[in-house]
């Protein structure tokens, strides 16, 4: 990895506010399917605005484009899993800015996430040693500080993804 | 997702993508790209100037594109690749089998 993308700190000054309210917010509900997750970089194109906004915060170009990197991967892994057999059903997103990090929360009411498949990874550099799916969960988990994810009592799917601006 | 095919002389085509390269158009640009093989079309240069996302879906597009190019005697090479295209090949250090060409003429160089 070179240091241009290994960079962590990225705010021109700390943001001022310290309380666990979020200082800026983005919601999106939209049909958990293939053709509606251009809505998802929609509404992260308005997040960062609002972002932007918001005085002394401002994240570095790259580590905006890893957080919406893992945002796309997990919006995709619901859209391709959640409601299998041709069903569709909805999903939930919240983008939520905090005074030492950015969060996005996924909310589907569809199946519960089976977590047993082993992640795709590079090994070599022979191309037909190299799978060509099974990586959205390792990309999300390295872009990420960290990655959640729950099956609530009530049925729902929850993901956490969690970017901080300092290590 | 656009996608337009520039044939060019010696078995190149030069394939200009616009738009997301993600898991809607993924499938389609996957087997276009391996299309524009079996046409004879054995040394592919995907343009990705246009594309303003990419996810693991479509870097699978790609390297299938790559597979179905190698196994034809030929190779496939990317050409233009965004900041947000650099830092998913990173992540998932697929640019160690996808390496990227600053341009389409740089990756046309000695094809």
């Amino acid at each position: 990895m070179t240091a241009s993308f290994a960079r962590i700190v990225q705010l021109r000054r700390p943001c001022l506010a310290t309380s666990a309210r979020a200082l800026a917010q983005e919601t999106l509900e939209i049909s958990a399917t293939p053709a509606q997750l251009g809505a998802i970089h929609d509404a992260m194109e308005r997040f960062w605005r609002a972002v932007d906004n918001v005085s002394g915060c401002s994240p570095d170009h790259v580590w905006r484009l890893k957080f919406e990197t893992a945002v796309g991967e997990i919006g995709a892994n619901i859209a391709r899993h959640a409601y299998s057999h041709g069903k569709e059903g909805p999903m939930r997103l919240r983008l939520s800015l905090y005074a030492d990090r950015v969060e996005a929360c996924f909310t589907d009411w569809g199946l519960a996430f089976n977590d047993s498949s082993r992640p795709s990874e590079v090994v070599g550099d022979d191309v037909f040693d190299v799978p060509e799916g099974g990586y959205g969960l390792a990309i999300a988990r390295a872009a990420l500080d960290r990655l959640d994810y729950r099956r609530t009592p009530r049925g729902t799917n929850s993901w956490r993804l969690v970017k901080r601006f300092y290590e | 997702m656009e996608l337009k095919v520039e044939n060019r002389a010696g078995e190149i085509a030069v394939v200009r993508l616009a738009g997301r390269l993600d898991l809607l158009s993924a499938a389609d640009v996957k087997q276009r790209l391996s299309k524009a093989v079996s046409d004879g079309r054995r040394r592919l240069v995907v343009d990705l100037a246009e594309v303003g996302f990419i996810d693991s879906s479509g870097l699978g597009a790609l390297i299938g594109g790559l597979k179905a190019a190698r196994l034809a005697g030929g190779d496939l090479r990317i050409a233009g690749a965004g900041d947000q295209a650099k830092v998913i090949l990173e992540l998932t250090t697929l640019d160690r089998v996808l390496r990227p060409y600053s341009t389409v003429e740089e990756a046309l160089s000695g094809y």
